[in-house]
């Protein structure tokens, strides 16, 4: 299992990205909370290949 | 009463009919920003100069007989993240201090090509990341938010401060601060007005549209910046109606739609209870209501993330990295955030987007319109973070405040918000009318409805 730490500090990195300590801590601190409300999005099963709306059209 | 106090409509009759000239109304609304800046802090910066101009300039006009229409001569703030020629467009944050662009954004060019007088550029809250605008106060209580992102427009339309504020939508910005101030709001149509010159916060989401006072004075405003730019490729070419066409048609016949789910949970009493009564005034108007089940309701919050949060940081990558200092630690934060969306969630929201939309287009087949709720509660209080609701769950402020008003972001239709009454503390309560795709007419026909049908729609702020 790999720690929260870990996984934010990785992606921020990946990003380019050096938040000062305080907030690096609050990115920790709120990822689990923020990882779980985007895994919301994966309950939903997709069964008909539904494509994503890159240029999103108003008209169904 | 003084001329600030008129709705756009009122002071349009006015002007046409002689009684009142573009410089009195001008002088009427900068006086009243000057009794009203230092409690509210709406505008980021007032142009006293550009609008006596501009006044002055449409009362010749209209002198000599060349009388544009409804909005020459009447004053306009525009939100700071529209871009204005030779006037700051900063929104609202030290990242863009001193930026004054050569041109002005499409909504803006319309605007003034109609003939309206800018007063000056409204505050967002920083990049229109947020729906607090701290920068300024509510005119209904000086210690509670106005809401946002378009919060200074909001609080500008709400004092008499201008007749129309340009906002812009892209999880409730123009809904939110209407409902808190108290205004009317009207998010169009994904693609119905061109976004070209105003900063965005996420490309997929983001829709420009007016406050105002009340239903017939958006219908004016949307009639000027409605249509096709083919340089803002969300646009859509589609035939513009007149909007004022039909506004006061009545809705005997029409099928509104009364969520069992997502829009009354978690909601004040004092909405409900507004809300719930402003549908019985629809009802008695011949309105057939309708109970619908909103679909993927839960998914709703977790899509708009998914979305917004990305596109934020990608639209800020470049100064994210170079001048981070510069942003709010709040704006700083929620960008270095967007930095954990992975690039499968941000595809599986927008895929699931298709879903919802299609969803929707299937509820809407047996009504008309959807009433809902505008916001959960009134306007919090400054420094709020949250609320607690009566079973125990505690919801964080920011998403409470997108919660309602993201459906609208997300499948793109028409939604209107217009004042429904006060709660017992006197501050100005919301709701919501979506409409079909490109159907903001039947949405504007019932908000005019309810408008002359009740006394909430119109009022100004009594900020001395």
């Amino acid at each position: 299992m790999i720690a929260v730490e870990t996984t934010v500090q990785a992606l921020l990195q990946a990003a380019g990205l050096v938040p000062s300590p305080e907030e690096l801590a609050g990115l920790v601190a709120g990822y689990p909370a923020h990882r779980a409300a985007l895994d919301a999005l994966y309950a939903v099963p997709m069964d008909k290949e539904e494509e994503p709306q890159t240029v999103f059209s108003p008209l169904p | 009463m003084e001329p600030f106090e008129l709705s756009l409509m009122a002071a349009a009759e006015e002007i046409s009919a002689g009684r009142l000239s573009p410089v009195e109304l001008t002088e009427s609304v900068l006086g009243r920003i000057e009794a009203t800046e230092g409690a509210l802090g709406a505008y980021a910066h007032v142009t006293p100069e550009l609008a006596r101009k501009a006044a002055a300039h449409a009362e010749q006009e209209i002198a000599a007989g060349r009388h544009r229409g409804p909005l020459h001569g009447i004053p306009l703030g525009v939100k700071d993240l529209y871009d204005t020629a030779g006037v700051p467009s900063t929104s609202s944050s030290k990242v863009r201090a001193g930026r004054v662009p050569d041109t002005d954004s499409v909504a803006v060019e319309k605007l003034l090509a109609a003939g309206m007088v800018m007063v000056g550029k409204t505050h967002t809250h920083e990049f229109a990341f947020g729906g607090i605008t701290p920068t300024t106060r509510n005119p209904w209580d000086t210690g509670r938010i106005p809401g946002g992102s378009s919060g200074g427009s909001g609080a500008a339309v709400a004092s008499g401060t201008c007749m129309v504020g340009m906002g812009s939508d892209t999880a409730g910005s123009i809904r939110i601060p209407a409902a808190l101030c108290g205004t009317v709001g009207l998010k169009p149509t994904y693609g119905r007005a061109s976004r070209r010159g105003v900063a965005s916060l996420s490309w997929s989401l983001d829709h420009v549209g007016p406050l105002t006072r009340n239903v017939p004075d958006c219908a004016l405003v949307l009639n000027a910046i409605a249509g096709y730019d083919r340089l803002d490729p969300a646009t859509v070419d589609v035939p513009v109606p007149d909007y004022t066409d039909g506004l006061d048609d009545g809705i005997a016949g029409l099928r509104v739609g009364v969520p069992t789910n997502y829009f009354f949970e978690h909601v004040h009493p004092d909405v409900e209870r507004s809300v719930r009564a402003a549908i019985t005034v629809l009802e008695g108007l011949g309105a057939e209501l309708r109970e619908v089940t909103v679909p993927y309701a839960d998914q709703v919050l977790a899509a708009e993330w998914a979305i917004i949060m990305p596109e934020a940081s990608s639209y800020h990558q470049r100064t994210l990295r170079e001048v981070p200092g510069l942003y709010l630690e709040g704006t700083r934060v929620s960008l270095e955030a967007g930095e954990l969306v992975l690039a499968t969630d941000y595809i599986k929201a927008l895929r699931l987007r298709t879903l919802m939309q299609q969803g929707w287009a299937v509820m809407f087949d047996d009504i008309d319109v959807l009433v809902t709720p505008g916001m959960p509660f009134a306007a919090p209080e400054v420094g709020a973070t949250g609320t607690t609701w009566s079973d125990g769950v505690t919801e964080p402020i920011t998403p409470a405040l997108i919660r309602l008003t993201s459906p609208g972001n997300l499948t793109g239709q028409p939604v209107l918000s217009l004042p429904v009454g006060f709660d017992g503390a006197g501050l100005p309560l919301g709701m919501q009318v979506t409409g079909r795709p490109f159907d903001e007419a039947t949405v504007l026909r019932v908000g005019m409805a309810y408008e002359r049908a009740s006394e909430h729609v119109g009022k100004i702020a009594p900020l001395v």
